[in-house]
């Protein structure tokens, strides 16, 4: 009989939105809370990989820290903005936490050999390159390789808060207005530094894309 | 030409799928008349697409994410069932350990120095006198304990130093005429 109330409770969830979600995750509900984690960690673990630039250890990681400051936070979560929003948030500023330590870890230790490893990494995670034809072509795939390492090196040479708006909006496809409430700076300079950053890129990149 | 670089933000935010929907008929009007605009346009819209696909969205599989949905209310249960002590210690010695540490190490080189500087004022100061100064003592004791034989030592030997100086004689303890019969000229 309990497992049926609960089977109930768990369906329950699965239909509630997430301002629902939210009211009975402060109310200790743990199906709540489960359901709120499973709708949120893909997006979660997406916004963290590409800031933490391609290493899915660490993004899986940041992630899953996200949610832990979330849920501990979640009563004083007053519901002024919505919970994407301010989850977002959570995520963006605890990869940037990794990210500034990591830094200093570098020069502490100025690890020319971990940067060598990081890239190794990130070519094993781009095992498929785009389009199905190319698959079948080794030039197709090296090229393709070539130009997702250009890629990142671009993305790379940009600003930490360019890098980060380009990424939520061209990888996330979040509106400008929500990349705004999550970093906390107006909309006008979210515009500027999103041209800032494309122009920048497509600069880098001209010899691979033509533009 | 003129025109573009007024329509340059209309043309960025139509890509992002930004624009305002009341500036799209003045955006598309222009762009009707601008082939420049037409072809920047493709071109940006082309560019980012190609970007998006080079470096594609990691999927988690559904496992995965149940996974992670487990490890996380394990965690949060594990935090529940912490008591309060243990609470604050994980919560403040991760962050302030570096610098405990440090305090630590700092405090033992201070009393170290200030203790062998401690020492130092102990040697130098009259008030606490050190195992030579003692020993010294000692000897000054013995000095004073036998002042008046010393005294009495340097009066005999004043007494002799002039007694051996040339030409002079020892005076004679009887009176004149009177040697008697020790008298150097009964001899």
């Amino acid at each position: 009989m309990a497992v049926e109330i609960e089977s109930e409770d768990k369906e329950v969830s699965l239909f509630l939105n997430d301002e629902e979600l939210v009211s009975r995750a402060k109310a200790d509900d743990p199906e709540a809370t489960a359901e709120l984690i499973q709708r949120y960690y893909p997006k979660a673990y997406a916004i963290a990989y590409y800031l933490c630039s391609g290493q899915r250890d660490e993004a899986l990681d940041i992630a899953q820290e996200a949610f832990l400051k979330a849920i501990r936070n979640i009563k004083n979560f007053r519901m002024q903005s919505s919970f994407s929003t301010w989850f977002y948030r959570i995520v963006v500023n605890t990869t940037r936490d990794l990210l500034r330590q990591q830094r200093k870890n570098e020069l502490i230790f100025s690890s020319l050999d971990q940067k060598k490893t990081r890239y190794n990494e990130r070519d094993e995670i781009i095992s498929e390159p785009p389009g199905t034809k190319e698959a079948d072509n080794p030039m197709a795939i090296l090229i393709s390789k070539e130009l997702s390492q250009e890629v990142r090196n671009a993305m790379e040479s940009l600003s930490e808060k360019q890098r980060l708006i380009f990424q939520l909006k061209i990888f996330q496809q979040m509106s400008i207005r929500e990349i705004a409430q999550i970093m906390g700076i107006s909309e006008g300079t979210i515009k500027s530094h999103l041209f800032r950053a494309t122009q920048s890129l497509r600069d880098s990149l001209k010899g691979w894309i033509e533009t | 030409m003129e025109n573009c670089a007024k329509y340059q933000e209309a043309l960025y935010l139509e890509v992002y799928g930004e624009l305002n929907p009341a500036d799209y008929p003045d955006w598309e009007k222009h762009l009707r008349s601008c082939e420049h605009c037409r072809k920047e346009r493709e071109s940006l819209h082309q560019f980012l697409q190609t970007v998006k696909q080079t470096i594609p969205t990691p999927l988690l599989s559904s496992e995965q994410i149940k996974r992670q949905v487990r490890l996380i209310q394990e965690k949060l249960q594990e935090e529940k069932d912490l008591s309060w002590q243990e609470k604050w210690r994980r919560v403040l010695f991760p962050k302030f350990a570096p610098a405990v540490a440090t305090v630590c190490v700092v405090l033992i080189i201070i009393s170290w120095l200030g203790w062998k500087e401690f020492k130092k004022f102990e040697v130098n100061s009259p008030s606490f006198p050190t195992t030579l100064e003692k020993q010294i003592d000692r000897n000054d004791l013995e000095v004073i304990k036998h002042l008046e034989f010393l005294k009495e030592m340097d009066e005999v030997e004043k007494l002799v130093r002039l007694l051996d100086k040339p030409g002079n004689s020892l005076p004679s303890p009887y009176p004149e005429g009177r040697e008697g019969k020790y008298g150097g000229n009964d001899g």
